[in-house]
Order: structure tokens, then C-alpha cells, then sequence
């Protein structure tokens, strides 16, 4: 039958299908979770449901907290911390920064190598693998039948 | 009526429908009954403008399918790697589900309607939601691939080899 003979057959039988009723437990649960979700307080009720002037307060309080941070908080934040930086930088800051250079080198060594090795292996060995592996099954299971062979024909000759 | 009167009417009508798209796409009563009800109380944190609206029907059942394929989602690694392991004997699936023996030509119609949703059910999941949403959900084929991120040449693929089963199940059955 044609794809779209099979799909009308069956977008008609599906058509007919009626819905599975629901389970008899599931309005109790629908209303016990309501139940309980409206016994929380609003704050702990997602913020779609608080009232409005309680979002009004909220965004008006994020709203000045940003404006204090970045007009009060900020430059002596920054202060603070280039004055440490100029304090500690000449001691265990330039070691540290010189240690991760170092340990930078070293891993982009490591990870070119590697990758050279690889598009090599892809180039030249991974393609040779296959055929390495079946010259090496083919030279295995003639030595073998010679092997054979040759001890059928010693034995033959031993006890004739 | 009181607001919690007007919501229990609000679930009592909608109820059926919103657990039955999920028992389509999940193929399991206790998941689909935990779908529904996070969909229901989704439905209440709005409830003042869905009780409003003309459109609930459509709103719920498009939260549903979202849900469930959320549900799915969690599962997607899994779901793709028995797909592809499964997929040399997908057409064996339905083999497996017994056809009943009819109790009554009364019950005929009911009983043939509640085998095929059982053979639905039976469909592997990589290919019951793709059928699922084409023909209950109407989606196009992109919009399936889309939503549940894979090409459309595997959504067809996915759809066509459940019609098949489908169709030899019908069958048998009809004989």
C-alpha cells in the first residue's frame, strides 16, 4: 500500500480514537498540590502570582540596590583591589604569573604534538591498519594450513 | 462560584484531554498523570486570564505537549541509542501485543478503539512521538524535527516505519 493511502487509513482510524479518560486520582492530586501551594506564603509562590505592589517593591528595591552598587560600591571595589594588585604584584603574583605561562607552553607543545601524531595516524598508518590486519590474518591461516599440512604428511610417513 | 469551584470545573473539563496527550506521548499512566497534574498547576498561577480566554483548550495541550517532551528530553541520549539499536527490528514490535478475543459486538468498536491506542503505546519511543505528533498534534515534519532536534529524513523515516507496524497490526486484527 502507498505511504499515502497507509497515512489516510490511519489518520481515519487514529481520527476515531476517543481520549483516555484520566485516572480518578488525578483531580484530587491536581487539587491537594493547589491546596498546598496556596498555604504557602506569597513570597515562596512564584513571582507571577505576588501581588502587585509587593513586584513593585521588589523591582524598585533591585532597581536602587544596581544604582547604589555601581555609583558607591564599584570604584571603591576597584580601588581596593588595583591597590592590592600594585602592593602584591612584584612577589608571588609575577611567580604565579610566570608559572602559568610556563605550564602554557608546555601544554601547547603537548597538544600540538598530539595533534600532529593524529592527522598523521589518519593520513598514513589508519587507512594501512585494515589491510596490515588482513594480510596479517591471511599469512596466519596459510602458515597454519602449511603447518598442518606438513605434520599430516610426518605422521603419515612416521607410521607408514 | 468560588475561585477553587471555578478551577475543579476548569481541571473537570479539561482533564481528560490534557492526560490523554500525555499518555500518547509518554506511553505511561504515572508519567502522564505527573505531566498533567504540573500542567494543571501551571493552568493555575494563570488561571485569571486563561479562564478568560477561548483558547485554554489550545493552551494546555500545547503546554502538555511541551512538558512531555521535556520528560522525553531527559531520556534523549537513552531514547537515541536504543533507537539506533533497535532499529533493525522495529518491525517486530507489535508482534508481541496479544490480540483479544472480542467479549460482545457491543463492545467491539471500544475494544478495537483500545487496541490500537494500545498498539500506539507499544510503538518504540522514537517512533510513537514523531506518529503522535503528526497525526494528533498535526504538526508538519519540521516542525517535528524541530522540536525534537533530529533531521526530518529521520522523522520520516521514524513515522513511515510506524505506520507499517501499525498497519500489520490492523490488519491482523481486522482478520
Amino acid at each position: 500500500m502507498p505511504d499515502a493511502d497507509l497515512e489516510r487509513l490511519l489518520a481515519r482510524a487514529i481520527a476515531e480514537l476517543p481520549d483516555a479518560p484520566a485516572p480518578d486520582t488525578l483531580l484530587p492530586r491536581v487539587l491537594a498540590a493547589v491546596d498546598a501551594r496556596r498555604q504557602r506564603p506569597w513570597y515562596a509562590q512564584p513571582w507571577s502570582t505576588w501581588p502587585p505592589l509587593h513586584q513593585a517593591c521588589v523591582v524598585t528595591a533591585c532597581l536602587l540596590l544596581l544604582v547604589a552598587a555601581t555609583t558607591f560600591a564599584m570604584p571603591v571595589l576597584l580601588a581596593r583591589v588595583s591597590s592590592d594588585i600594585a602592593a602584591t604584584s612584584v612577589g608571588p603574583i609575577a611567580a604565579m604569573v610566570d608559572a602559568a605561562r610556563a605550564a602554557s607552553r608546555v601544554i601547547s607543545t603537548v597538544t600540538t604534538l598530539a595533534a600532529t601524531i593524529a592527522a598523521l595516524w589518519r593520513a598514513l598508518c589508519g587507512p594501512l591498519v585494515v589491510y596490515a590486519s588482513v594480510v596479517l590474518l591471511l599469512l596466519g591461516a596459510s602458515l597454519g594450513a602449511l603447518g598442518t599440512g606438513l605434520h599430516h604428511l610426518a605422521y603419515r610417513r612416521v607410521y607408514s | 462560584m468560588s475561585d477553587s469551584g471555578r478551577f475543579e470545573a476548569f481541571v473537570r473539563t479539561h482533564q481528560d484531554m490534557v492526560y490523554a496527550t500525555a499518555l500518547r506521548l509518554l506511553a505511561n499512566p504515572a508519567e502522564a498523570e505527573d505531566v498533567a497534574q504540573a500542567v494543571f498547576l501551571k493552568a493555575f498561577e494563570q488561571f485569571d486570564q486563561l479562564s478568560a480566554s477561548d483558547s485554554a483548550a489550545g493552551w494546555l495541550k500545547t503546554v502538555t505537549r511541551h512538558a512531555c517532551l521535556n520528560h522525553l528530553s531527559r531520556y534523549r541520549r537513552r531514547w537515541r541509542f536504543f533507537s539506533e539499536l533497535v532499529s533493525h527490528n522495529d518491525d517486530d514490535v507489535l508482534e508481541a501485543i496479544p490480540a483479544d478475543v472480542s467479549i460482545g459486538d457491543q463492545f467491539e468498536r471500544a475494544e478495537e478503539h483500545e487496541r490500537l491506542a494500545r498498539a500506539i503505546r507499544a510503538l518504540p519511543e522514537h517512533q510513537r512521538v514523531p506518529l503522535v505528533l503528526f497525526h494528533f498534534e498535526e504538526l508538519s515534519y519540521q516542525e517535528i524535527a524541530t522540536a525534537l532536534r533530529v533531521s526530518v529524513a529521520k522523522v520520516k523515516t521514524d513515522i513511515h516505519r510506524a505506520r507499517l507496524s501499525l498497519k500489520r497490526y490492523l490488519s491482523a486484527s481486522h482478520a
